[in-house]
């Protein structure tokens, strides 16, 4: 562990060389990986929503390697049970008793690959250890490790037989970010990159950049100004107020644009938010917890269109 | 008929009212009246679609030549039911053959394609009246309200058209991509999907408006019969008679009402009888005793200017204008080409005539919209700075005379905030009234600063960029700047907002 992360330059250094890292290996996506982290230092979880072979996969395994954590992918089917995700009790007959198998669940970063290829039941079977840290199992409660983070992934494209994740389950995370391809520039760079080795070593070993509970800790003693929460609640609270969207986005949604956006505050290196981080993290933060109206939905308008028409509604504050 | 069962208060309505009266008839009836017009409709274009399976549209158009019978059982039903009688739908359609039966020709040939249809249905099913005493009724009847009962059926035949036609999207709308099922061929002829499916629209459009147009028709005819008949007076003396009775007070009013309401039956006879009895020779002396009393026979003498003979003199005489013009065309001709010279010169006028025509137009339009377009040509104007943005007000006269002292004095009295707000906000206000830059309400410090550094002056964009820095961290930090720094700020506040506008 680099222990160099107790003061906010220092911290700030560990991130960008944990970026950097990741930017290496997943080349073209800077956007996405500052984001992944400002949800792992706000303590989330992650939708990932883009069509397959963009490198989620590695995305989520190069950062686990990069935080010195375990790493472990589910690949959501319709037939995937919630024993499958969690975990079960089973018997076991040479110690003559029942013994847990704990589930792919117990680990630091969780990939849950296509998530809404799974029935409603199974996707439930997340809820509990992505609120609270813990999964119940036999009736015990069993607390997973630290830091804990989904990231779950949904594939636009292919719509038949998906199971479209429930509202609930969709303010668990704390933000939904899009992957899209790369520029051609870093195409290009990608495609040399990996042409010139049989496979990409995202796993290899490398020191430990960064403690993250460490991070979570003084990613949670950021401070915020009254005027910048504020801001932040009625940028939420907008979406509630307007004819465009037919669901709002909730009171978590505003905890959430606070926590995100300390988080990128500390990684731009200040000890403070400004209404600039949190307006550079509202889209990200809102876009999946709120529904469009359906006359809006056939006009063609996507959620982020509507977002950004709201975010102009909402005056700055001059604190 | 018991006029004091009557299903609604008999008064003597507007035409409208009485549409309104009959689509609420046909709401209120509204399953029995639908099942009566569908089921025999039905029933008829079932075996006619196996007939023309391959162009169903001939089985919808039968059906529709046979709408005058479609409509007789629900008035038929409406008839009874208005009367307080509940007939079951099953008992209105034992009577089916009755009701079809008789004048069943003309109702097809010639009177198939009348406006007032609906409205004079009544008579042929109701009344059962045929030829002579039939055109006698209809002359009564139609003393008021064909004008309604014309746009009863423009009215409703809009409707089921439309209708149709919504089904008809909506039906497309819903058919899946995959069924590859298209209205029309490559070659724009209708294919015999599309045929089916505009068929059946149009089917279920027809039997659904059908009750209201019904209904609307009886409802005309029930008021003309009131207006006509006098029943809302008849039922008012029958009430009364009614109390009288109940009340035993006065044995004289008991026996007064019904001689008065027997000769008010007697002078106001009922239409059905009017109607056959025009000849009646003790009606006539009737209506002469009537015409011959005080009340018909008032003159009086009514002046009014009018030109003497003026028909006479004007008739036939050709305008002077016309003539001129005529002879003018006749001096102009050319003679080598007289066809061909007639219609230039013509076509040059026509010309001229169009684009007069054109220009009082457009003057006519200029002046008609002066109003809007004033305000559009106003609108394109530049916009005015805004007084207070941010919460913070943005007017010049709101600034002191030497901002950097000032802001400096604040400084020195320990109130940082206050000092660094007002030269954050003098810097504002001097780059929204010299250098016009739009800052929004919505817009945050570092958007401010982008929209600084897009106006292109480098020195002004990187000043400003270090207030923004500084006002930042005081602002939301809590971090006091360098005393250095908001010297050095101060020092060349003057000289960066004295630059020149872009």
């Amino acid at each position: 562990m680099n222990d160099s992360t107790a003061n906010p330059a220092a911290l700030s250094d560990a991130l960008n060389a944990l970026k950097a890292h990741v930017n290496n290996v997943l080349i073209g996506q800077t956007q996405v990986v500052d984001q992944v982290l400002v949800a792992m230092l706000a303590g989330g979880h992650v939708l990932i929503e883009g069509v397959p072979g963009l490198g989620k996969t590695l995305l989520v395994e190069t950062m686990a390697n990069g935080i010195g954590s375990k790493f472990k992918r589910i690949q959501f089917t319709p037939d995937l049970m919630p024993a499958d995700v969690t975990g079960h009790v089973m018997f076991d007959m040479a110690q003559s008793k029942f013994v847990l198998k704990q589930g792919p669940v117990f680990t630091n970063l969780l990939l849950a690959d296509e998530i809404n290829r799974a029935p409603a039941k199974t996707q439930a079977a997340l809820l509990e250890v992505m609120q609270e840290n813990q999964v119940t199992l036999d009736g015990k409660s069993i607390k997973v490790d630290q830091p804990f983070m989904v990231l779950a992934t949904q594939n636009p494209i292919e719509q038949e037989g998906t199971y479209a994740l429930p509202e609930a389950e969709l303010d668990r995370f704390i933000i939904k970010i899009y992957i899209d391809y790369p520029s051609l520039e870093d195409e290009v760079k990608l495609a040399t990159h990996n042409a010139a080795q049989a496979k990409v070593k995202a796993t290899q070993a490398v020191k430990q950049l960064i403690d993250i509970p460490t991070a979570q800790a003084q990613c949670a003693a950021i401070e915020v100004d009254q005027r910048v929460a504020e801001y932040a609640v009625n940028l939420a609270r907008e979406t509630r107020n307007t004819t465009l969207l037919r669901h709002g986005a909730g009171p978590r949604a505003s905890i959430g644009l606070i926590r995100c956006s300390k988080a990128l505050a500390l990684i731009n290196g200040e000890n403070f938010v400004t209404p600039d981080d949190v307006k550079a993290m509202a889209l990200p933060v809102l876009r999946h917890r709120v529904i469009l109206a359906p006359e809006v939905e056939i006009d063609g308008l996507k959620v982020d269109d509507v977002l950004h028409s709201l975010l102009e509604k909402v005056a700055a504050p001059r604190s | 008929m018991d006029l004091d069962k009557l299903q609604f208060k008999a008064s003597v309505r507007s035409g409208w009212q009485a549409i309104d009266l009959g689509f609420l008839m046909a709401r209120d009836w509204w399953r029995p009246l639908f099942t009566m017009t569908a089921l025999p409709a039905t029933l008829l274009l079932l075996p006619l679609l196996l007939i023309f399976w391959e162009n169903p549209l001939w089985a919808a158009a039968i059906v529709w030549w046979l709408k005058p019978f479609w409509e007789r059982l629900p008035l038929y039903f409406a008839s009874r039911r208005v009367f307080a009688e509940e007939p079951s739908e099953w008992d209105i359609l034992r009577q089916a053959r009755s009701v079809f039966r008789g004048d069943w020709l003309p109702w097809l040939l010639w009177r198939r394609l009348s406006f007032n249809r609906a409205f004079d249905s009544p008579v042929t099913v109701l009344e059962a009246l045929k030829s002579k005493a039939r055109s006698q009724r209809l002359k009564v009847l139609h003393g008021k309200h064909t004008d309604i009962a014309l746009a009863n059926q423009l009215v409703c035949f809009c409707c089921e058209v439309i209708l149709a036609l919504g089904l008809l999207t909506g039906l497309l709308f819903f058919i899946p991509d995959s069924l590859d099922l298209e209205i029309y061929d490559s070659l724009e002829k209708l294919t015999l999907a599309g045929a089916w499916i505009i068929t059946l629209c149009y089917f279920f459009a027809m039997i659904l408006i059908m009750p209201f147009h019904c209904m609307a028709g009886f409802a005309l005819y029930l008021n003309r019969r009131i207006e006509l008949e006098a029943w809302d007076i008849e039922i008012t003396f029958r009430n009364l008679s009614q109390r009288k009775k109940q009340s035993g007070s006065s044995l004289v009013a008991g026996i007064l009402i019904p001689v008065v309401m027997a000769l008010a039956f007697v002078a106001q006879p009922s239409p059905a009888l009017a109607a056959t009895s025009h000849n009646n020779e003790s009606a006539k002396q009737l209506i002469a005793e009537v015409l011959g009393g005080e009340d018909f026979g008032r003159e009086e003498i009514v002046e009014k200017w009018r030109f003497i003979n003026w028909v006479e003199q004007n008739q036939d005489k050709i305008p002077e204008w016309f003539i001129d013009l005529i002879e003018w065309w006749e001096n102009n001709l050319e003679l080598d080409d007289p066809a061909e010279s007639t219609l230039t010169t013509t076509a040059f006028w026509l010309k001229v005539l169009l684009v007069g025509i054109f220009i009082c137009l457009l003057a006519y339009l200029f002046y008609r919209f002066r109003a809007p377009l004033k305000k559009f040509s106003t609108s394109q104007s530049p916009k005015t700075a805004p007084e207070i943005l941010f919460g913070l007000d943005l007017r010049p006269e709101s600034l002191p005379e030497d901002v950097p002292n000032q802001v400096m004095k604040l400084w020195q009295a320990n109130q940082p905030r206050e000092a660094l707000g007002l030269l954050y906000r003098a810097s504002l206000s001097r780059l929204i009234q010299q250098h016009s830059l739009a800052f929004k309400a919505s817009h945050t410090e570092a958007e401010c600063a982008a929209l600084v550094q897009s106006y292109g002056i480098q020195s002004l964009s990187y000043y400003f960029s270090q207030l923004t820095q500084v006002w930042r961290r005081l602002a939301y930090g809590h971090e006091l700047p360098e005393l250095g720094a908001l010297q050095n700020l101060c020092d060349n506040w003057t000289e960066e907002m004295a630059h020149d506008p872009l």
